[in-house]
């Protein structure tokens, strides 16, 4: 009874254990009786308050979190839960999981024709691997290793022979009752930083212009040729070349619209045969993906020293050039098949069929890689050394014969990955290291499946990005054929903002495969899905111009998200003045030079406005996206960098809608240089703006 | 700063009793009192939020070389600052803080003293009784202790108090021939003019399953992927990321089962149990998901109606107690689901991290380092921003909610590095003053970490008497996974792991949680096999077949469950489930007759430990000494000093391990799993085969057979 009456002397005791109640009770006997003894009644006296004691019981636990301390081993893959998951990384200079140290590995040689480094040294790298080359006596190969990791591993010997290092003693289970090789963690100093340098970096300034040099402009007549017989017009050569081009060049067309790099169809020589395509109908190879001779140029698009001068002249007004390069097949007609047979995979499907895609092989699954796109067009098998080569020192040779800064590449998933890296390790020491830039390479993979396009991305052992399409079905549904909300759209892009990781990926919203997507803009979409491919309306019952302004003005803003936002932004030729069209070949109409709507003349000036709006703004190329606002209309976003921050505000709506959470104050419009006043600004229908403080 | 309850009316009782008026019951006094030590100054000023932090107040030195100043505030919480010398600093003697727009201040709560109070200052429990001692506080200026009006109520039994003086306030409550439980007695009176006092809530614990968290066996387990209703077994879900069906039945049923009770468990921690969205959403890695794991709060308060709602939470938490088995509530206080009614509400209101700040959690510019503090697991999770004071108490009052109307007995707290320590500190604060009793509270943080020094150093940060009572010891996580599942690390690498982790909380009061695996990593096993890194979805790794393998399970199970500190299995360690990292760690419970004799083995192999843990001394509080560390082979004893020490071995390959003499006081030993006997203590050696270990008792242990 006494102890807890005593007791209640302590103001803290509530928050105590009974092993401190113990000791305190103590305490307080012998203090507080004398303390209070000489009390008096007064409350103001400061001798009737107890002193606190101290804090924590001799334990400190610091004043701030230690940087860098929750960095995680990186096995968590935290899903949208509470766990925090992955271990964020700390390190203001270069987290340790970024970190690279240079190892190299070797192997002697004793005749082997290849010799392929595997292991855990990269998230792919049992399935990649590094090729290694033979130097003297040994097969080597230096990797970014991870920084302070050690690495399991295993020689790829001619492709299917996996030995484990005969000269490192150090092994361990590999999990199917065999051994891998170890390699024990090894830190070093200096390390690099797996971060991408500048020269990569510079690639995220691009605006990348799709010419289709058949469809764009024909700028000598004298090289046209005659049509190939009994093949449609639409499906037939048209005349347009790269002295079009050039043309257009030196007139500062793609200057204007803020273009500084070009893509131009296949430049190699083609058959002059016609062909059947699935539909039926009879094609030519105007859209130069038949190739024949693949050391010669098509001479209905002109000689290589018109090329060259193509590319010289575009780098002249600070303009980039990457070709398209059909790597995948050749015609049946091209010497390379028809000498060298034993580097394509044969058209039959060891069943008593051929081995086309969608007949007698399938597009998919273990016929990927062998099946021919067309009976007229041999699949190469790079599972073939000597495949490879040719392929890749025929890809130098262009860059040789042009000077070309890149290549756009198709048809990844359908080649041996082989080929995808043995080509990107030749690019970086025969191209990058004599020009001291970064040559970029630009995949398509035509899917929605974001972790197979990322698969191919990597700058520096594969692609440098791919075509966004699970972005581009985002943005046209939801701005262009106005779907589902807005908030839909900004959830996709928080998503896949930083999906790619290093990559640079390239946006767009049209292309070559897709319906012209002025159609999808219109007040009722000609189609209800944004991949539909619109055969539907290809060969009859072609559309035309829409008349109404307002889907004009919803291209003009969907562009706006493309060009205000990281990636390359791609403008597919024609798009910039809404060209009509439905699906392949009517997407590919001649380009109109003259005579536009008004809706058109909207159009291109918007994309003008937006091509110096983001050359002048680093802010729109290379910072950061963040939401501010989104409603179901209308979404604004900022796009930090350390020189800027710029705010870009959106409306889909066909009525005015409104967006907040921009900085109070006066703001200035960059699309037409007025004034607003934030924080809340109220959006034209179908309109965008460009904000700065 | 010293909140200040009863001194006043006590030095007057006792001044009172030597001529100074009438006699004078103890009463409330609700004074804040600042106070700081001089450290060189003598101008040292207070400011705060109670006038808009208009000119600070200077404190007034005392004879004794305190500084301090009292002053009355309206009941209410303030922001505070100390100035010394002209400059700014947070209280060094006050651990609680808000915040003052983005600046960390001093926190200093104001009660509400106008009625009366209970202060409970000893809950005892001894066999089937249970004694509350306390005092009733007057209200300031209120009437004395109505002594016949004190009730406390435990489970709809009302008694009434043994002892209760008007003059003095004590009162004492004697409850005995309690059943096996917990008791959570809610205590009520009123003063002499029928003021009542707020319900104030003791806690006692009749046999429980452990007497204190740390020395018990926490079973986490998700309750999605649990058991159906009745105890059934579930199937599993169409996709990982689907809700597979379980239920908080399930849970209550395996309770009554005796499913914990013979794995000598002490506390299961449940998955998060607020309503969660119906909808799909995208998770982190692209694929769609199901809310099955409760982590999506849509309701701040509301309980999941897919796992049974109120009604079987009640039911379970209660099946719980009887078995004298605490339970855990997951409680995700750092952000909401978007639909939540609170983000609805007070979004524009600065609630959260949103608005120009907003990005989500790594990615581009939105590093996990950078913005820890501010980023959004998920563009539809906002997160919850504390330094706004109203934000705060809202998520510390949720917490409070939850324990009190579900009489559960701790929080596991879920992401705690993403908020600042402020948060968890006034959720500790807020959790304790509001029940009384030994144990009775428990807080366990989630501090996600790597291996290493930085790991540990990231966790101390949030330990300690006025922090967190325990954390997942991550760093201890990874390198048992090196050394027994990877052959990464030799022996040595958990010996000093735990060295250096029990030397960076020594002081802190905090026990660090062990395990070998959780819901958010791949499972143990497979990364055994090495194909825990397989694809979640679509190469989720097969249930090995291989003995050697389970064996290295049993090996690292062995370790955490003969460890000081809290050993937590989580659902499916003790059958030894193989998965890929989350989602494919996350499959529910086999049925009993899908479990192979491998698997059973290991599951005996933990029942024996968990009952092992429960009746030895030595392992449950025993004081850890190594007896061989090597490459492959390690060994320990625990002892607490009552000549029952325990002494444990292991063995990556087949070898002599030599025991020094003296290193365990010399005697006759038994191997608890093949029951071989050995001499020890003058310098013998014992064998240990290939991936083995053994855990030996003195011979004549009475745990040799302890029984379920």
């Amino acid at each position: 009874m006494r102890e807890a009456f005593v007791s209640t002397l302590h103001p803290d005791v509530r928050d105590m254990n009974l092993k401190r109640i113990t000791s305190l009770l103590a305490l307080t006997a012998v203090l507080g009786v004398p303390v209070f003894g000489a009390a008096s009644c007064v409350a103001e006296d400061l001798n009737q308050y107890d002193p606190p004691n101290g804090l924590g019981g001799g334990y400190n636990p610091g004043e701030g979190p230690p940087p860098g301390g929750t960095t995680g081993t990186g096995y968590g893959t935290s899903s949208g839960d509470g766990g925090s998951g992955n271990g964020p990384p700390m390190n203001p200079v270069c987290d340790d999981s970024l970190k690279r140290c240079a190892e190299e590995f070797s192997l002697a040689d004793t005749g082997q024709t290849s010799v392929e480094l595997r292991g855990d040294f990269a998230p792919d790298g049992w399935t990649v691997g590094a090729p290694m080359t033979k130097s003297g006596t040994n097969w080597t190969v230096t990797i970014p290793a991870p920084y302070n990791q050690p690495i399991q591993y295993k020689f790829v010997i001619d492709g299917n022979n996996w030995i484990n290092d005969p000269a490192n003693p150090n092994q361990i289970d590999d999990g199917f009752g065999g051994k891998n090789s170890l390699f024990s963690a090894m830190t070093c100093d200096p390390w690099t930083c797996a971060a991408l340098n500048d020269s990569i970096e510079q690639w995220r300034d691009a605006v990348l212009y799709f010419v289709l040099v058949d469809r764009f402009l024909d700028g000598d007549s004298s090289n046209n040729g005659s049509p190939v017989p009994n093949v449609p017009p639409a499906a037939n050569y048209q005349g347009g070349d790269w002295q079009g081009v050039i043309n257009k060049i030196k007139e500062g067309y793609f200057g204007k619209l803020g273009v500084n790099s070009l893509w131009l169809s296949v430049p190699v020589d083609n058959t002059e045969m016609s062909g059947a395509g699935t539909d039926g109908k009879n094609y030519s190879a105007y859209h130069g993906y038949w190739p024949k001779d693949f050391y010669k140029t098509e001479e209905r698009l002109g000689t290589m020293a018109k090329l060259k001068e193509l590319v010289d002249e575009a780098h002249k007004v600070g303009i980039t050039v990457l070709i398209d390069y059909a790597a995948n097949h050749a015609h049946s007609s091209a010497p390379v098949y028809q000498q060298n047979m034993n580097w394509f995979w044969p058209n039959d499907n060891m069943s008593g069929g051929n081995c086309v895609c969608g007949e007698g092989c399938a597009w998919d699954g273990p016929t990927t890689e062998k099946c021919w796109f067309t009976p007229y067009l041999p699949d190469f098998n790079y599972g073939d050394a000597a495949a490879r080569k040719y392929s890749i020192d025929n890809m130098i040779w262009w860059w040789q014969q042009t000077g070309i800064d890149g290549y756009r590449l198709d048809a990844l998933k359908h080649m041996n990955l082989l080929w995808l890296t043995e080509l990107r390790s030749r690019v970086n020491t025969e191209i990058d290291a004599v020009t001291g830039k970064h040559f970029y390479m630009v995949g398509e993979t035509y899917t929605g499946d974001k972790g197979l396009i990322k698969y191919y991305v990597d700058p520096v052992t594969k692609l440098d990005g791919q075509f966004d399409f699970p972005q581009r079905a985002e943005v046209c549904s939801k701005i262009l054929m106005r779907q589902g909300s807005m908030n839909e759209l900004e959830a996709f892009l928080n998503g896949n903002d930083a999906y790619y990781g290093n990559g640079i990926m390239s946006t767009f919203i049209g292309n070559h495969d897709l319906p012209r997507i002025i159609h999808l803009a219109q007040d009722t979409p000609l189609w209800s899905s944004p991949w539909d491919g619109g055969k539907d309306r290809n060969w009859s019952n072609q559309p035309g111009l829409p008349g109404e302004q307002s889907a004009f003005e919803r291209m003009a803003t969907a562009f706006t998200l493309l060009m205000t936002t990281r990636g390359v932004p791609l403008i597919y030729y024609g798009d910039e003045i809404g060209l009509p069209g439905a699906g392949d070949p009517d997407n590919r109409r001649f380009m109109q030079w003259s005579g536009y709507s008004g809706g058109q003349t909207l159009l291109r000036t918007h994309m003008e406005k937006l091509g110096q709006i983001r050359k002048d703004h680093v802010a729109l190329r290379r910072g950061n996206r963040s939401s501010v606002w989104v409603t179901n209309d209308t979404m604004a976003y900022k796009m930090v960098h350390p020189m800027e921050t710029v705010y870009v505000a959106i409306n889909r709506g066909d009525t005015q809608g409104s967006v907040s959470g921009l900085p109070s104050g006066n703001l200035t419009n960059l699309l037409n240089n007025q004034t607003v006043t934030g924080p809340t600004l109220n959006i034209p229908p179908r309109s965008s703006m460009i904000l700065t403080q | 700063m010293q909140r200040l309850r009863i001194l006043h009316g006590w030095a007057c009782l006792l001044t009172a009793a030597m001529g100074c008026g009438g006699i004078e019951p103890p009463r409330r006094e609700c004074t804040t009192v600042f106070w700081a030590e001089s450290e060189g100054s003598n101008d040292i000023r207070v400011e705060g939020s109670w006038n808009n932090w208009a000119e600070a107040e200077p404190l007034e030195r005392r004879d004794d070389g305190w500084f301090l100043k009292p002053m009355d505030l309206a009941p209410g919480e303030y922001g505070y600052r100390l100035v010394r010398a002209g400059k700014r600093e947070r209280d060094p003697l006050n651990a609680l803080t808000t915040f003052r727009d983005e600046e960390e201040v001093s926190l200093a709560i104001a009660e509400d003293c106008s009625a009366p109070a209970l202060r409970i200052d000893r809950v005892a429990v001894r066999d089937d009784e249970v004694t509350i001692e306390g005092v009733f506080l007057a209200s300031e200026e209120g009437a004395p202790f109505d002594s016949r009006s004190l009730r406390a109520e435990a489970s709809g039994v009302e008694f009434l108090s043994d002892t209760a003086s008007s003059a003095s306030g004590a009162f004492s409550v004697v409850a005995t021939g309690l059943a096996k439980g917990k008791h959570t007695f809610t205590l009520t009176a009123q003063d002499q003019n029928g003021k009542q006092v707020a319900p104030t809530k003791a806690v006692g614990w009749v046999k429980p399953a452990q007497e204190s968290w740390n020395e018990g066996i926490l079973y986490h387990l998700m309750i999605d992927r649990f058991r159906g209703d009745g105890g059934s077994t579930l199937s599993p879900p169409s996709t990982p990321g689907s809700r597979a069906g379980g239920t908080l039945d399930g849970v209550r049923a395996e309770i009554e089962k005796g499913t914990f009770d013979e794995l000598g468990v002490s506390a299961i921690w449940i998955s998060p149990v607020y309503t969660n969205p119906t909808e799909l959403r995208e998770g982190r890695d692209g694929r769609m998901y199901e809310s099955y794991h409760g982590y999506w709060p849509l309701e701040s308060r509301g309980v999941e109606p897919r796992i049974g709602g109120e009604t079987a939470l009640r039911a379970m938490i209660a099946e719980a107690h009887k078995h004298g088995i605490r339970i855990i509530f997951d409680i995700v206080p750092n952000h909401v689901y978007e639909h939540n009614d609170r983000f609805k509400t007070y979004r524009n209101d600065g609630w959260f991290n949103d608005g120009l700040a907003r990005c989500v959690c790594g990615s581009a510019g939105c590093g996990w380092g950078e913005k820890l503090g501010t980023c959004w697991f998920t563009p539809y999770m906002p997160d919850v921003r504390f330094q706004h004071p109203s934000a705060m108490k809202a998520q510390v009052d949720d917490a409070v909610f939850w324990t009190n109307e579900f009489d559960a007995d701790g929080v596991r707290i879920d992401a705690v590095p993403m908020m600042p320590r402020a948060a968890t500190r006034r959720i500790g604060h807020a959790l304790r003053k509001s029940v009384v009793g030994q144990d009775a509270m428990f807080l366990l943080g989630e501090v996600y970490t790597g291996a290493g020094t930085g790991g540990i150093e990231s966790i101390r940060y949030y330990m300690g008497p006025d922090g967190l009572n325990s954390a997942f010891d991550f760093p201890l996580m990874w390198t048992i996974r090196d050394v027994f599942a990877a052959d990464r690390q030799g022996f040595s690498a958990l010996e000093e792991t735990l060295v250096l982790n029990d030397a960076a909380l020594a002081k802190s009061g905090s026990v660090l949680g062990r395990m070998i695996d959780n819901h958010d990593t791949s499972r143990f096993i497979s990364e055994a096999v090495g194909n825990a890194g397989n694809d979640p979805w679509n190469n989720p790794p097969p249930q090995p077949t291989d003995p050697n393998i389970y064996a290295r399970a049993k090996m690292a199970l062995a370790f955490v469950l003969t460890l000081p500190g809290l050993p937590v299995l989580y659902q499916g360690d003790e059958l030894a489930m193989a998965g890929a990292g989350d989602p494919d760690c996350r499959r529910v419970m086999p049925d009993e007759s899908a479990i192979s004799s491998l698997q059973d083995d290991v599951r005996n192999v933990v029942r024996r430990l968990g009952r092992l843990r429960r009746c030895s001394a030595a392992l449950r509080r025993g004081d850890r000494m190594p007896i061989a560390v090597g490459p492959d082979m390690y060994a320990y004893a625990r002892d607490v000093g009552d000549g029952e020490p325990v002494i444990v071995m292991f063995a990556r390959k087949k070898g002599t391990l030599p025991v020094p003499a003296g290193a365990v006081p010399a005697g006759q030993y038994v191997d608890v799993f093949t029951g071989e006997s050995f001499g020890l203590g003058q310098g013998e050696s014992v064998e240990l085969g290939d991936l083995s270990y053994r855990v030996l008792l003195r011979a004549g242990s009475v745990c040799l057979n302890p029984s379920p």
